[in-house]
């Protein structure tokens, strides 16, 4: 029964990537983005298949813009938007107070 | 001596706190591969492509574990709903949009995993449209994982604090208990 109800949403999830997909080839074809220059298309066509250890800067790099649109994203979503309690939209429920309301429940099922 | 009721919640939480962990490196995970995936010179060809693959299987499992989430902010996307929920419902679907065709224009320009998978011969010329495309998808999505991040940072901050760093909970209770021993 559990395995049928991820199955499903497996197949829903599936049905919306594909719709995506779908949208993202009419955009490929109503656009015509601009060849790139032979010194580019070179760089392109010989990229090495084995991982360059030299180039980790460019992986920080990565973390670093990620960091500066959450920065940046932090900022903007204070100020423009009322916060949020750690419990509402969350994928989990954290449990941040379970210590504070077990003596509650403990007090209401022995009485 | 603890009394049964609560061993009872304590058992029940186990389940929550294998979730937790699970979400948590899973999106550490998804995070680190969306990084490394910017520069193909840094994983090199082959490993970028299969992380790419790869990231298939990570996005679901992370929509899997958020599917809640999705079918009430679903359900509620056209009732009351308010600011915040509305754009993180859309920044969201934006996220998996951008996610969708960066695979998808991945898969139309690879040149090792899909022709090993599918058997197929590799394209002789680049398809320079969908390169472009590709790279220019892979930069919205850097930044829609940044924006993704921030609108989540209370709950990623708490995940961290509760994985990661447990005993700084465990010094919390202790000296809370001790503040109501002092009192």
């Amino acid at each position: 029964m559990k395995l049928l109800r991820v199955l499903s949403r497996l197949a829903l999830l599936s049905l919306a990537a594909a719709a995506f997909a779908g949208l993202t080839r009419i955009y490929a074809g109503s656009v015509r983005p601009p060849v790139p220059d032979p010194n580019f298309q070179v760089e392109r066509l010989h990229r090495p298949s084995a991982p360059q250890l030299s180039r980790f800067p460019g992986f920080v790099a990565a973390g670093m813009v990620v960091a500066l649109f959450a920065l940046a994203g932090r900022i903007i979503f204070r100020l423009r938007l009322s916060s949020v309690s750690r419990r509402d939209g969350r994928p989990i429920l954290l449990n941040l107070h379970q210590e504070r309301q077990t003596p509650k429940l403990d007090r209401k099922t022995l009485s | 001596m603890r009394t049964p009721s609560v061993i009872g919640i304590r058992e029940s939480a186990k389940p929550t706190q294998w979730r937790l962990k699970i979400t948590f490196w899973l999106d550490v995970m998804l995070l680190v591969a969306v990084c490394a995936l910017q520069d193909v010179s840094f994983t090199g060809l082959l490993l970028h492509e299969w992380l790419g693959l790869a990231m298939v299987g990570m996005v679901f499992a992370h929509l899997l574990l958020a599917w809640s989430w999705i079918a009430t902010q679903s359900r509620r996307l056209f009732g009351a709903q308010s600011a915040r929920e509305a754009i993180n419902y859309l920044l969201n679907l934006s996220l998996f949009a951008a996610v969708t065709a960066v695979i998808f224009s991945g898969i139309l320009i690879s040149q090792t995993a899909i022709p090993t998978l599918t058997g197929a011969r590799v394209m002789p010329e680049m398809d320079w449209r969908w390169d472009t495309l590709h790279n220019r998808f892979s930069q919205y999505l850097l930044m829609l994982s940044g924006l993704h991040l921030a609108i989540n940072w209370e709950w990623a901050l708490a995940a961290v604090q509760k994985v990661v760093f447990p005993w700084i909970e465990k010094v919390q209770e202790r000296f809370g208990r001790f503040r109501e021993g002092v009192r």
